[in-house]
């Protein structure tokens, strides 16, 4: 949870101007976009609007993977688990057994 | 009596902030300075005194104490402060403090009007506002837009806040910014509870929502309602973030700059 104990005017602009930009593909490749995002929304959030932004059925779960095909964690912060520009893949979880 | 089918509730039942644009109260204390009135679903407070013609500069209300705030009236804007009617206690004690009595919003609103705080106010503790947030609570997402909403919780301060605009356009032209700062206007007057604005002395430029509930008791419910209120701003991104990129040209307000007629427009009588 974002807790803002130290506000000031110029907090809010670096938090912001401080949003990241990822390449977000499909697992196809045939989609790609660039994407700016806050980097304390948490990677689950970012992956079902990035799925939204690619017009990608809303009724499955996504998640995302970094470049090392490792799946982020819903839970936490983007900017804790992806670096700017990294190439994110936006993946189903759809899982056997 | 059973109310409309067409009220929206959140997921814990409770009505949504949503105001219905004709709804008007009975006023129930008149006073030389500030109105009450319950509206609907809304104790509505207004201040007599203060009122303006024209659209006010929205950004200087930010970080304000309470929920004092522009709202658009036929004649001009007043000034109002929105408490909803669900977390209102009648005479019925309430051990946990979750409801508030009508006089403890009425003097929060007092106390507010010009900026001020209650005395010996102070904000709830980090432990029990993380206890009224739901996993996920803070994030505001609204088909292809997503923010993180920030909880402000500081010695002289409790606030909800949002970017819904990162940044908007420095190159964005006058006549577009001040279609921006209406539209605005016109979000913060639907939505109760809700200011927008573009604070003026940071750069870049952002265009955040916030509800603020300093001054206020520490109730769950108000508190919720806050939150709800702020979740229910997720569906202005997408058109703030469109009003605010000079890079989206929108055909119909050129039109309006360059001063073309077209078949829709009236001439002015």
């Amino acid at each position: 949870m974002n807790l803002n104990a130290t506000e000031t005017n110029d907090s809010v602009a670096e938090r912001l101007q401080s949003s990241l930009r990822f390449r977000v593909t499909d697992v196809t490749g045939s989609l790609e976009l660039d994407a700016e995002l806050q980097p304390d929304v948490p990677a689950g959030a970012a992956a079902r609007t990035l799925a939204q932004r690619m017009e990608l059925p809303s009724d499955v779960p996504w998640g995302l993977r970094n470049e090392v095909g490792a799946f982020l964690d819903d839970e936490r912060q983007i900017g804790e688990q992806a670096r700017a520009q990294e190439l994110l893949t936006l993946t189903p979880k759809t899982h056997l057994g | 009596m059973r109310q409309r089918t067409n009220i929206l509730r959140n997921r814990r039942g409770m009505p949504t902030s949503a105001r219905k644009p004709e709804e008007r109260g009975t006023e129930l204390k008149p006073d030389s300075e500030v109105s009450v009135a319950i509206a609907g679903r809304w104790m509505v407070l207004m201040d007599r005194r203060a009122g303006t013609a024209n659209l006010p500069f929205l950004g200087d209300d930010l970080g304000q104490p309470g929920l004092w705030k522009w709202r658009r009236e036929p004649d001009g804007f007043c000034r109002v402060f929105e408490v909803p009617v669900w977390v209102l206690r009648g005479k019925d004690a309430d051990e946990d403090g979750a409801l508030l009595t009508r006089d403890q919003a009425l003097q929060w609103a007092t106390a507010t009007r010009h900026g001020g705080v209650p005395p010996n106010w102070a904000p709830p503790t980090s432990d029990l506002v993380r206890s009224w947030v739901a996993p996920g609570g803070l994030t505001l997402q609204s088909r292809g837009c997503v923010c993180q909403a920030e909880l402000v919780l500081m010695p002289t301060r409790w606030a909800l806040k949002a970017p819904l605009v990162a940044t908007v356009d420095p190159q964005l032209p006058v006549a577009r910014r001040k279609v921006l700062e209406q539209w605005a206007s016109d979000a913060q007057s639907h939505w109760a509870m809700l200011r927008l604005g573009m604070p003026r002395a940071t750069s870049p430029v952002p265009l955040l929502a916030e509800v603020d509930l300093t001054g206020a008791p520490h109730s769950e419910l108000l508190f919720s309602a806050a939150l709800n209120v702020l979740q229910h701003a997720s569906s202005l991104i997408e058109t703030a973030n469109v009003l605010s990129s000079a890079r989206v040209e929108l055909a119909c307000l050129a039109q309006r700059a360059n001063n073309r007629p077209n078949h829709t427009e009236r001439t002015a009588a």
